[in-house]
């Protein structure tokens, strides 16, 4: 059964826990099955500290315990058997030495046996847990969008790498605010995370989600007894017992938390849960920049053709009327551009003064525009140069121009009239 | 009650093995913990527990003596398991923290560059190689050697690494990784049958581990690890841990390539959007003028001609400011009205119109607008 704290698009991932937690699983119900056996051959005595080492997630302990204690109560039964049958030979078993002692012989050996498997899974379980956290980085990285990344996360972290519950919370440089949680486990209630949705929990120096804050680096809690604990979420509501929590680093800053405990089991986080949740994040970290900046390239590109497409639009609005295909002759289509020309520039020469000019003034004018110096055009129409100088002075005054490149400028149209700011406005 | 005696020799015997295995604990515990050894370690003290029982039972040892050692074996079991669970989540932590100082790495010829070394000091690797799968081939970019940097073999296996190509045939452990993406420890009969031939006799590698490096959903490249000096075996644990290595480092490469690529795409948007911008500045209210100019400039320019033929400046002798200028004098704009709009003075302008007229060149600022119209005539076409 799982069960999603929050609204929106529940993830598909298959509903398989991790494979270690599932033979872990299956170890601790074996060490708790031994405990039962050798309590009924004691007379229903119960060793306390064996299944709270269960419960934490302690089997090589709880095996060790188990073992102490039983061949602690077979020295005693066998000193207890030794008054009434003399000792038997040193090496074989002594016949008749009772069933107690029998049976607790036959759970030695079978702890013997569970020790040896509990031991490959607790040495091996580095490998398998780094393997996971390894693939879920995969994954992650395999993510489509940031929505999906950000929708999908604490669920991968819960199945794929083995965790109870896991939380991502987003941070600012005063506050974190829970945001996504995916819990499992059978009859789990999830409803008081809804009331924490984004609600601010103060990153004051005393809460230990401060520390991951400003050192950029995850943390372990083996007990939440520990004073730097904020209570109110992860106690009172959360009833975690023991929690890991890594940072979110986007851009060099930590812009979020994932929080991770193995409930609603007892089982401690330890160093090893500190670092799966820290590649976790980092992998997560790392996948949701390049899904933004994935995501930037597609924007650049739309925000491009749509600027292109505007402009188009633009051009085609201004001038509907040229197409230059329609017109028959070369005569027609220059005539035809001037026209167009002047028309757009608000009619440069017909409407600012152009029509004042005299033919002759037109003339050097145009003569101007192509760059002749007075001598030039003196030379042109065979006049003297003073003569071109008084020309020149007239067709400024006429075009309102201030020297003689405005007043080319504004017969070729570069520039409307009025374009540039002036220098004292 | 009186006991029997307990068996004076044994119990000495027992005291010495006890003494003996407490060294060997506290040895295990003093360094790095030995997995292997470790693991005898803790199996040995499995079996005392029930052999101490029946001894006691057997008055071979004084039963609160047997009580004492059985407790205290369960101890040494934890505190073994314990020092190995903390060297190895130590060892992961490493991984992490390795990569994690990678991240402030912009570049991603950058992370290339430095993978193998970081690889060989998280890992405790002595030789590391990154690879790059280039169509059917693949080829190594970048090698480290932590131990053993003064080994020839090592000198020339780093001098000729970067020659190497190797093609991806279907024997090939590479072709292996590239089709399932699973990372690998080969060693024994498989080195001769799945590693290239021409790496093998450069490396003279015995085992190595390796892993592909998954990019945009493709296997861009390969980690290829191994501990040539050393000689310390390498286990399925070295695997996972390159693996995990790999698989982080592959993000980290990816949004590093996605960052450049968003950076290229903007440069590239930027350019042609300004030089269409130009351009269409310069095309613009060109047309209808240019085509009533050369009317006449065959009979007036006949000078400028002249001067032309001397060597016609390219619009690129004008730089881009000048050029900036020459647009805003060709609109008529007066020196002061150039000043304001590029906020700068009126003096500097004067010296860039007079640097203007002598590259175009022009006898005057009339002549340079005709100049600029003909110019960026030039220009568009050019380009």
């Amino acid at each position: 059964m799982k069960s999603a704290a929050r609204g929106g698009p529940i993830v598909a991932v298959a509903p398989v826990p991790a494979a270690w937690r599932h033979h872990e699983d299956a170890l601790a119900e074996r060490v708790t099955a031994m405990h039962s056996t050798a309590s009924q051959a004691l007379a229903g005595e119960r060793n306390a500290a064996v299944l709270s080492r269960i419960a934490v997630g302690d089997l090589t302990g709880a095996v060790a315990a188990l073992t102490a204690w039983c061949a602690d109560h077979l020295i005693a039964v066998r000193a207890g058997d030794g008054e009434a049958a003399p000792a038997g030979g040193a090496e074989a078993a002594p016949a008749g030495d009772g069933e107690a002692a029998e049976e607790l012989r036959v759970i030695l050996r079978e702890l013997r046996t569970l020790g040896s498997e509990v031991a490959d899974h607790a040495f091996g379980l580095y490998a398998s847990r780094l393997a996971d956290a390894s693939a879920a980085v995969r994954r992650l990285g395999a993510m489509a969008t940031s929505a999906q990344l950000v929708d999908q996360a604490c669920a991968e972290l819960v199945y794929r790498c083995g965790f109870g519950r896991a939380v991502l919370s987003r941070v600012d440089s005063e506050t974190w605010r829970p945001w996504m949680a995916h819990f499992t486990g059978a009859a789990v209630d999830a409803s008081w995370f809804a009331e924490w949705v984004d609600r601010p929990i103060p990153l004051d120096d005393l809460v230990l989600e401060a520390q991951v804050f400003t050192e950029h680096r995850p943390a372990a809690v083996p007990d939440t007894c520990d004073p730097r604990v904020y209570r109110p979420i992860i106690v009172d509501a959360g009833r975690s017992t023991s929690y890991v929590v890594a940072p979110v680093i986007v851009a060099g800053e930590v812009a979020g938390f994932f929080h991770a405990d193995h409930a609603p089991g007892q089982r401690r986080s330890g160093l090893v849960d500190r670092e799966v949740l820290w590649t976790f994040s980092q992998g997560f970290s790392l996948a949701y920049e390049r899904l933004v900046l994935a995501e930037r390239v597609q924007a650049q590109r739309s925000r491009l053709h749509a600027a292109l497409g505007s402009a188009e639009a633009l051009i085609a609005r201004r001038a509907p009327a040229l197409d230059l295909a329609l017109i028959p002759d070369q005569d027609e289509r220059l005539r035809i551009y001037d026209e167009q020309h002047i028309c757009a520039h608000g009619g440069v020469p017909g409407g600012s003064g152009y029509e004042n000019l005299t033919d002759r003034e037109r003339e050097v004018l145009e003569l101007l525009a192509v760059g002749a110096t007075n001598a030039q055009i003196a030379d042109q129409l065979v006049v003297s140069e003073s003569t071109v100088k008084s020309h020149v002075r007239h067709i400024l005054r006429k075009l309102g121009a201030v020297n003689r490149a405005q007043a080319i400028s504004r017969y070729l149209g570069i520039a409307p009239m009025g374009g540039l700011p002036d220098s004292r406005a | 009650m009186p006991l029997p005696a307990v068996d004076e020799a044994r119990s000495a015997n027992l005291d010495e093995r006890l003494s003996a295995l407490g060294a060997r604990l506290r040895q295990l515990l003093a360094s790095r913990p030995d997995e292997i050894a470790v693991r005898a370690l803790f199996d040995e003290l499995g079996e005392l527990p029930l052999s101490l029982a029946e001894a006691a039972a057997d008055r071979l040892v004084g039963p609160a003596q047997a009580g004492d050692i059985i407790r205290a074996v369960a101890g040494w079991q934890s505190e073994l398991h314990d020092a190995v669970v903390d060297a190895q989540a130590r060892s992961f932590g490493r991984i992490n923290d390795g990569l994690a100082s990678l991240a402030g790495t912009v570049s991603s010829a950058e992370l290339v560059e430095r993978a193998p070394a970081l690889l060989c000091e998280v890992c405790e690797f002595d030789r590391a190689m990154i690879s790059e799968v280039h169509g059917s081939t693949w080829r190594p970019a970048a090698v480290h050697v932590a131990a053993g940097a003064a080994d020839e073999l090592n000198v020339a296996l780093v001098a000729a690494i970067r020659t190497v190509e190797i093609p991806l045939t279907s024997s090939l452990i590479e072709t292996e990784m590239l089709r399932r993406r699973a990372s690998v420890l080969i060693d024994g009969t498989a080195m001769t049958r799945h590693t290239s031939g021409s790496l093998a006799a450069l490396s003279h590698s015995r085992a190595y581990v390796a892993a592909p490096i998954v990019v945009a959903d493709r296997v861009a490249g390969f980690l290829h690890a191994d501990a040539y000096s050393s000689s310390r075996p390498l286990t399925a644990a070295d695997r996972v841990a390159l693996q995990a290595f790999a698989d982080l480092f592959g993000l980290l490469y990816e949004r590093a390539a996605m960052a450049e690529r968003l950076l290229t795409q903007q440069q590239a948007i930027h350019a042609a959007l300004s030089s269409a911008a130009s351009g269409v500045a310069e095309l613009g209210p060109r047309v209808g003028p240019l085509v009533r100019a050369e009317l006449r400039a065959a009979e007036v320019g006949a000078d400028a001609d002249a001067r032309r033929e001397g060597g016609w400046p390219e619009a690129g002798m004008l730089t881009s400011r000048e050029w900036e200028i020459l647009g805003l004098l060709a609109t008529g704009a007066t020196n002061s009205q150039i000043a304001a709009a590029l906020v700068v003075s009126e003096s500097t302008v004067k010296s860039h119109v007079k640097r203007i007229l002598h590259k175009l060149p022009a006898a005057n600022r009339a002549e340079a607008v005709y100049r600029y119209t003909q110019l960026s005539g030039n220009r568009s076409r050019a380009s």
